[in-house]
């Protein structure tokens, strides 16, 4: 920042925000009696440009192309409606708790923190809630209840062990991780656990069916979340608070902004929602095994930063979250189609998410 | 009051960090209404006395009164509830919000009705607004819908200042505003400084710039080595007399004899 004032009309020419060109206008030669702050004009960022400007179409599109890579690489399945509706609510089900999950998470990055613990939070969450369910017979929303509960005193830890104790988050949601996981091992000793068969429970695991397409209930739970959630991120308080807190703390400290307690509760979100998304997953899936949920974290949060989150912090949406995590998803499906080995799979994955962070990284220099 | 009375004064103030004497012995004054300028070198204590001024350090010994009655602040926010507010060097701006997000950061205005006050919802269209009326009192055009980092350094100054405004202070400390600006963004700096002036805020200026200090100050405080070595009326005092008093001497008289025009120039290009 301190370089940018050295320089300052020049300085700002390589950013790419779409009101850079109109900025330049009103730097310093503004002159001293012309009080009028409209002399800064955006004229010449039509809608287009800022259209295109925006990191989340830009994302579209890379999902779009990736979608039609099915369709170029595998025609018989994309042009035939019965395998690819198939396909399609596949997709949809397998995004939706790396979208649930996401919505915490981007809340954490664009205030400047992370959390690794998430894959291990969703398995103790699925777990927990059989467990209440089946040994402690307690009702559907009593588990649910307190399977979010059990998430928020996992946030509220991790929050203020962060913030309070001063441990990188690196270091305090890794030690969490493996924590929950061998809580998750714990509670499972067959290896899995089912849940009951109960009827409220298809509110989180059940499905509708659409002209054929069978669109499971966790994709409206995932949308109805990402709305909720991103209009809160957009026009609260706290919302402001969480841009400010990841764009400079400092500054955000200096401006009475209480930046420790807006961390702990994006920490909290972030695992709550993650014991939300266990939850919604072993709903459907009817069992979850002690290891479910390994690896989210990376995708997660490749999903984020996809979505044009800045990893640093100040930045970001929860609609680029939401079509990130659908790039995320559609990259093992093009695979499998594609005949790719497992492990090839996992390796393209990697690299994947390791380009898409350093391009990001290149595209904000 | 009146312009004699001081609305802020410090006595015998003293911070010390383990055994460097950051300031020792200062009594600093500054009057109702005035443009107090705070000169001295790179470790004279500039920064430690306004430091404790804002609330950031605590000091190790005397006292600091505001409006007559003796105060101590444990943060900035105990020095802005008495009408004292900073804009630092650093300007303490978050680069990727907007202008009005920044001019409002922490005291964000919400919308009035249930919802609105339930959610705090920010009322956006009146934070601009809000802005834009804030951002004309510093009269340096800043579009409020910009982000912060596509802005120049000018720019940034004004919208530093236009938030520090928002309280309502009665005294304004300025560090260093004009350092990283170019001649013309520290020109328009300078003019808003002035008009504050003149709408009766009174003024603390941190600066190394002799000429701007001279050009705009009411008086001059100068620090060397963590004390007061002189206060002057900066209609009446020369660029020399404020060197020499910078350098730590007791007298003008000691500095005579050499040319200090080299110096004074080398004191503003580092400025």
């Amino acid at each position: 920042m301190s370089d940018e004032r050295d320089h300052p009309p020049g300085g700002s020419a390589h950013h790419d925000g779409p009101e850079t060109d109109g900025r330049a206008v009103a730097a310093d030669g503004g002159t001293a009696d012309s009080g009028d702050a409209r002399a800064v004009s955006r004229s010449g960022d039509s809608l287009l440009e800022r259209l295109i400007s925006r990191r989340e179409v830009g994302v579209f599109f890379g999902f779009l192309v990736l979608f039609g890579l099915i369709g170029v690489t595998r025609p018989d399945i994309f042009f035939n409606w019965g395998s690819m509706s198939g396909i399609t609510s596949r997709l949809f089900r397998s995004v939706a708790p790396y979208i649930i999950i996401g919505i915490g998470m981007t809340y954490l990055i664009i205030g400047g923190e992370f959390d690794l613990s998430v894959g291990s939070m969703y398995a103790v969450g699925g777990i927990t809630f059989a467990m209440l369910l089946n040994d402690f017979n307690l009702t559907v929303l009593a588990a649910l209840g307190a399977v979010l509960v059990v998430g928020g005193v996992v946030g509220l830890t991790n929050g203020v062990v962060v913030t309070k104790a001063g441990v990188p988050s690196l270091i305090t949601t890794i030690g969490m991780m493996s924590v929950l996981r061998g809580i998750a091992y714990y509670f499972t000793p067959a290896g899995s656990r089912q849940t009951p068969d109960l009827a409220l429970i298809d509110v989180f695991g059940g499905s509708v069916t659409v002209a054929g397409l069978e669109i499971q209930n966790q994709i409206f739970w995932a949308i109805g979340l990402t709305i909720v959630f991103g209009f809160l991120l957009q026009k609260t308080r706290f919302g402001y608070h969480v841009y400010a807190t990841g764009d400079d703390q400092e500054a955000a400290d200096m401006a009475g902004i209480d930046t420790d307690r807006v961390k702990i509760v994006n920490f909290v979100l972030t695992a709550v929602l993650a014991s939300f998304a266990g939850v919604v997953a072993i709903s459907y899936f009817g069992s979850m095994f002690g290891s479910a949920g390994i690896g989210f974290e990376l995708l997660v949060i490749a999903a984020v930063v996809i979505g044009g989150t800045n990893l640093f912090g100040g930045e970001g949406t929860l609609l680029g979250m939401f079509l990130g995590s659908l790039v995320i998803g559609v990259i093992p499906v093009l695979l499998v189609l594609n005949g790719m080995p497992v492990e090839l799979q996992e390796f393209l994955t990697g690299v994947v998410i390791i380009v898409a962070v350093l391009l990001d990284i290149l595209i904000r220099r | 009051m009146s312009q004699q009375d001081p609305i802020l004064y410090t006595e015998r103030l003293t911070k010390r960090f383990g055994n460097i004497h950051a300031v020792e012995d200062v009594d600093f004054e500054v009057r109702d209404g005035e443009v107090m300028a705070l000169v001295g070198d790179n470790g004279a204590g500039k920064s430690t006395l306004i430091k404790m001024l804002c609330g950031v350090h605590e000091p190790t010994s005397g006292e600091i009164f505001v409006g007559g009655e003796s105060v101590s602040f444990d943060d900035y926010n105990d020095a802005r509830a008495h009408g004292i507010e900073t804009v630092y060097q650093e300007l303490a701006l978050a680069p990727n919000q907007t202008v009005a997000a920044n001019v409002f950061l922490g005291h964000e205005p919400t919308r009035m009705g249930a919802l609105g006050r339930l959610l705090r919802l920010v009322d956006e269209e009146r934070m601009v607004e809000e802005a834009k009326t804030n951002l004309d009192r510093v009269k340096i055009p800043v579009d409020p819908e910009a982000r912060v980092k596509n802005t120049s350094g000018g720019q940034q100054q004004a919208v530093a200042i236009a938030r520090a405004l928002q309280s309502n202070p009665d005294i304004l400390i300025m560090d260093e505003p004009t350092s990283a600006l170019s001649i013309e963004g520290a020109r328009n700096v300078l003019r808003v400084i002035d008009d504050l002036r003149d709408q009766g805020l009174t003024i603390v200026l941190i600066s190394h710039n002799i000429r701007h200090v001279l050009g705009i100050a009411d008086r001059v405080s100068v620090l060397a080595q963590g004390r007061l070595m002189g206060v002057r009326e900066a209609d009446e005092v020369t660029r020399n007399e404020i060197i020499a008093l910078m350098m730590g001497a007791e007298d003008e008289s000691e500095f005579e004899e050499f040319d200090l025009s080299r110096s004074a120039d080398s004191g503003e290009t580092t400025a």
